[in-house]
């Protein structure tokens, strides 16, 4: 037992160690970013205020927006940092330095440009997964005015169908009637 | 032509701090992911706003909670931490706050040598420059410092910013945009033509 805690002991001063003499960036966005991941859709399925569905989206869409953070943040920073060194290999004093500069300013890039910009892209693939993009079902129903009916068939010579005597009177018209005969 | 900016000290010993770090990134994210919403054109002008300002004030209130109260506390218990973890390293002994191991590292070396003399005779004990493991002491701080910023960003800013961003919205006159409804869009139902 004493030899595992010890063991753990050194490879936490190993780590320590490691930190204070290069504490790279990276470790700190990717640590946040990871944590974001799982923390932050907890805590918005947790939000009573919002609707089932709205909250189930909104931890979906935080999520979403880690998974795209985590990867982005290593590439920019470490890809940053070769450039770096590829930069001034000629002067080991300048490479270390440009090196921890250059991953720095990778990060600094990833977070203010590329992740959003990734993001939007990501989010609206997920969205017509999701069919967050088509109008919903319940919506009203809209007066069609556009598309053509059917025409109604009018006649407007109505004596050529019931002949040419329809309005004069004949004998006929006052003939079997009710009432008052003379 | 190589910009100077990547061979600065100046810049490399701010790239080297936690606390740095987090602030210019979230700062970053505060302009960055507001800008991005504005930019978005498959939604309405009001979301826009909305968003963005929740964005904006969603970062402002990360960058405040761990940079003004988490990383501070968890910057000062480090070395309550570490003298219990490490109980045989010198560096631990001899400075009781990091804050006070801090100004020891950004001493010459014939200054530190100087000040180890004087927390030697102050202590009783008789430490060397070559005891005081300098990069066990600035990791622990640097370590605990990325704890206290995931405490702050990612578990206390979430809750901390629920209910204050809505009634600060509300308050700038930015209330939750309303769904498009049928009787407010633009595909309004036609009147029926009585006179065709």
């Amino acid at each position: 037992m004493a030899d595992l805690t010890g063991k753990i002991g050194n490879t936490v001063k190993k780590i320590l160690v490691s930190v204070g003499k290069n504490n790279k960036p990276i470790y700190t966005v990717m640590a946040i970013a990871t944590a974001n991941g799982i923390f932050k859709p907890i805590s918005s399925l947790t939000d009573k205020k919002e609707k089932p569905e709205a909250r189930k989206y909104a931890a979906l869409r935080e999520f979403a927006t880690e998974c795209v953070a985590v990867p982005t943040y290593w590439a920019c920073g470490v890809g940053a940092a070769t450039l770096g060194a590829k930069l001034f290999k000629d002067n080991p004093e300048k490479k270390a330095i440009a090196r921890a500069n250059m991953m720095f300013l990778g990060v600094c890039t990833a977070a203010f440009v590329v992740i959003p910009a990734v993001c939007s892209g990501a989010l609206i693939i997920l969205d017509k997964i999701l069919g967050k993009d088509k109008p919903e079902k319940n919506e009203p129903a809209k007066l069609d005015v556009t598309s053509k009916t059917p025409e109604v068939q009018v006649h407007s010579d109505i004596s050529t169908k019931f002949g040419a005597n329809l309005y004069r009177p004949s004998m006929n018209t006052f003939i079997n009637r009710g009432g008052l005969k003379i | 032509m190589i910009p100077p900016i990547l061979t600065n000290p100046a810049i490399y010993n701010i790239t080297q701090t936690t606390q740095a770090q987090v602030a210019i990134e979230t700062g970053l994210k505060a302009v960055g992911r507001p800008g991005f919403i504005l930019l978005d054109n498959s939604i309405d002008k009001n979301t826009k706003k909305y968003s963005s300002m929740k964005e904006f004030l969603y970062q402002l209130t990360c960058m405040a909670v761990s940079l003004g109260v988490v990383i501070p506390v968890f910057k000062k218990g480090s070395f309550g931490i570490a003298r219990k973890l490490f109980k045989d390293e010198a560096v631990f002994q001899a400075f009781k706050k990091s804050d006070d191991f801090n100004k020891f590292r950004k001493l010459s070396q014939d200054e530190k040598i100087s000040k180890l003399g004087e927390i030697n005779s102050s202590n009783g004990k008789n430490y060397e420059l070559k005891d005081i493991n300098e990069d066990l002491a600035k990791g622990m701080i640097e370590v605990t410092s990325i704890a206290g910023s995931i405490l702050g960003l990612s578990i206390l800013s979430p809750l901390i910013s629920r209910p204050f961003i809505r009634p600060v919205l509300k308050t700038l006159g930015m209330g939750e945009p309303k769904q498009q409804t049928p009787q407010n869009s633009e595909t309004e139902p036609a009147k029926v033509d009585v006179k065709a």
